[in-house]
């Protein structure tokens, strides 16, 4: 750059009022570049990769369709889809329907908030296979629960609780229950207090003040906590295998992609999987999201700031 | 319908602070009575106290022979306009108004009905089915009072309702909470720290001051009678002299001193020896040809009268609201009529003007 040029540019800058605009160029723009490298880099480009190889079958001369059809038509593939739903979807519909009224009563900060909110931070932070590897030890034929519920008298004979739905349900629900509890304890806290007062001084009970008051104003952030619980739990894979029957109740489809890839080595089927995960993960999230346009989306808070 | 509400020293505290203590006072139906006093005096904390949103620390809330103060807001029915609104931000405006009587069970036609009357009172039937959020700030004080009032409270409270309007829609929403009050004949207690609000709107004010209610009384009463120096600050501008009493003080008349210049004086109330402050409005100040001397320093013209600050030849500026016709420099008497000249024990602390 001479001199001439770099005086020009301090000219063109000083002139304008904005420090980032330069000559009516709005810069703010730039800022976003290295996010959006991020993720083409990590997001874009693997998928667009992963998409395009699911239509390239390995093997002489197959069809671009052949691994959706076989996918389709192996009772071994296809069964995953509904299986991995069978235990999201219930565990997502547990998890948010037990972290809202959890929110609700914890709404105001006070100790017993902070110590609850501690607690359940702690199997967020120790991670899916930690608390696997802690489950089947409680929920063993001979582990605590069993053992406590025996000596009490309350079961004839040990709970079978591991190697089938329950143990992998029980998991999902420990380690995602926290997540959406979280979550929804920060729409909850957002939202203006005193209008659950003035619905008291109007007459609403503290049940009619949650129904009528919270409950709908906490859709839009119930609806996101939905989507981003039931997506963790879709991709369960740790647990499946640990806790669960990976060849029989619980073969998830994460379970199937992963025996595509490392067990086939086919890799373009082990991609076509992912594809039919993502599609079926995007429907869940779009029925949900196209059900919130029918609620309330606006600020909630009561007026005048 | 209740003939009295009674607060039997109500204190409320939050840790070791009381935020409102020992306040006694009982208010007849139909009233309007304002509480008034700088932020942060427990005004709010009152409100609180008598719709049941804050339990009390100690005293006793009585609405004739039933006493309230143990029950729930919702079973205490008291209308509630909130500082900030609190509008139910996905309902319209007809659904907030509706919803007290939905909470009550009313039935649907009857709903409907003191809906409507109560959106005209408001007169905000054009926009009975707009979201708060697209509603003027004026508008939406009117719904929240609209909301408090359709369900016909025996009490109607409210905290600060004008305090983010501006000045025209302030003075325009001050007549028609008046005449809503009038109308319907409520009983209402409106928080304010605004004390031409006050003096402009109530039957009867009650001045507040660290939680401790200072004195109540009719508007004219407390203007011109304040009991203490804070209540005389609150009420309107004074003038201040640092002066002694000349003979032992008592109520009623007497003579005090203020560097070596005798002056007629009233107390109202009976104070100790010590150093006294005398207090007195700049309309109460009179040119007369004895009194105190005084050089004019500046003069501030207001059309039917002028504002004039004088420095006083003993020391120590005063302001006064005359009509004489002075200039800077021209020399006078001043005095003040006994009965306006009000003294009070000085307080240790430098006095802060609110
Ligand atoms: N929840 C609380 N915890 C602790 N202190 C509180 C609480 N609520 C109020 N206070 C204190 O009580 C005092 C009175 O508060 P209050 O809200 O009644 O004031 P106010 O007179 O309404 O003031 P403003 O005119 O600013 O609204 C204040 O000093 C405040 O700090
Ligand atoms: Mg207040």
């Amino acid at each position: 750059m001479t001199s001439e040029t770099i005086a020009a540019s301090t000219a063109s800058r000083s002139a304008n009022a904005d420090p980032s605009t330069v000559a009516g160029r709005d810069l703010r723009l730039l800022m976003i570049v290295p996010g959006v490298l991020v993720i083409v880099g990590l997001f874009v480009y693997p998928f667009i990769y992963g998409f395009i190889s699911s239509f390239n079958p390995q093997g002489e001369n197959a069809e671009w369709l052949a691994n959706y059809q076989r996918f389709f038509s192996e009772p071994r593939l296809y069964e995953t889809v509904g299986k991995t739903l069978w235990l999201a979807l219930p565990v997502t519909i547990l998890n948010v329907g037990l972290a809202v009224p959890f929110a609700f009563m914890l709404r105001t900060p006070s100790r017993g908030q902070r110590l609850l909110s501690t607690l359940l931070v702690i199997p967020m932070t120790l991670g899916t296979v930690l608390v696997a590897e802690g489950l089947m030890l409680y929920l063993a034929p001979n582990g605590w629960l069993n053992r406590s519920l025996l000596e009490l008298g309350l079961l004839g004979s040990p709970l079978r609780l591991l190697n089938n739905y329950w143990g992998v349900a029980l998991s999902l629900l420990i380690t995602g229950f926290p997540f959406a509890f979280m979550m929804m304890l920060s729409y909850t806290t957002g939202i203006d207090p005193t209008l659950a007062r003035a619905a008291a001084t109007l007459g609403a009970s503290p049940m009619e003040q949650f129904r009528r008051i919270y409950l709908p104003l906490l859709v839009p952030g119930l609806t996101i906590t939905f989507c981003l619980t039931f997506v963790q739990a879709f991709a369960v894979f740790p647990s499946a295998v640990l806790l669960g029957a990976p060849a029989g109740a619980t073969r998830v489809i994460s379970i199937a992609a992963y025996e595509m890839a490392y067990e086939e080595y086919n890799w373009s089927m082990a991609s076509t999987v992912a594809m039919v995960m993502g599609a079926t993960q995007l429907v869940i999230v779009g029925i949900v999201l196209g059900l919130r346009q029918f609620s309330y989306r606006g600020p909630v808070v009561g007026g005048k700031g | 319908m209740f003939q009295q509400l009674e607060m039997k020293s109500i204190t409320r505290s939050f840790g070791d602070y009381q935020a409102l203590s020992s306040m006694n006072l009982s208010i007849k139906a139909g009233e309007f009575v304002s509480l008034l006093g700088p932020s942060g005096c427990g005004k709010s904390t009152a409100l609180n106290c008598l719709s049941g949103l804050l339990p009390l620390t100690a005293g006793e809330i009585w609405l004739d022979d039933r006493r309230i103060d143990t029950l729930p807001p919702e079973r205490r029915g008291f209308g509630m306009v909130f500082q900030n609104y609190a509008l139910f931000p996905h309902m319209s405006a007809k659904k907030n108004i509706r919803f007290g009587l939905e909470m009550r069970k009313v039935s649907a036609a009857d709903q409907s009905r003191r809906v409507d009357s109560a959106l005209s009172l408001v007169r905000l039937q054009q926009h009975a089915d707009k979201l708060p959020g697209q509603l003027s700030g004026g508008q939406q004080q009117r719904v929240a009072i609209a909301r408090a009032i359709v369900i016909e409270p025996p009490l109607v409270l409210m905290d600060e309702p004008l305090s983010n309007l501006d000045a025209a829609l302030r003075i325009e929403m001050r007549e028609e909470i008046l005449r809503i009050h009038q109308t319907l004949g409520l009983t209402t207690i409106y928080v304010t720290h605004d004390q031409d609000e006050a003096l402009a709107m109530s039957d009867r004010i009650v001045v507040m001051k660290e939680g401790v209610m200072q004195q109540q009384g009719a508007p004219q009463e407390l203007y011109n009678r304040p009991i203490n120096i804070d209540v005389a600050l609150f009420m309107g501008y004074r003038n201040l002299l640092d002066v002694t009493a000349t003979a032992a003080p008592r109520a009623g008349r007497l003579k005090v001193s203020h560097k070596g210049a005798d002056l007629d004086a009233t107390a109202l109330t009976d104070i100790a020896d010590g150093p006294l402050i005398a207090a007195f409005k700049p309309d109460d100040v009179v040119f007369s040809d004895s009194g105190l001397p005084a050089t004019v320093d500046s003069v501030i013209y207001g059309g039917r009268d002028s504002t004039v600050k004088l420095d006083l030849e003993h020391g120590g500026q005063i302001h006064a609201r005359v009509s004489d016709a002075v200039r800077p420099g021209d020399r006078v008497h001043v005095s003040v009529p006994a009965e306006h000249l009000l003294v009070y024990p000085r307080p240790a602390q430098p006095i802060a003007r609110p």
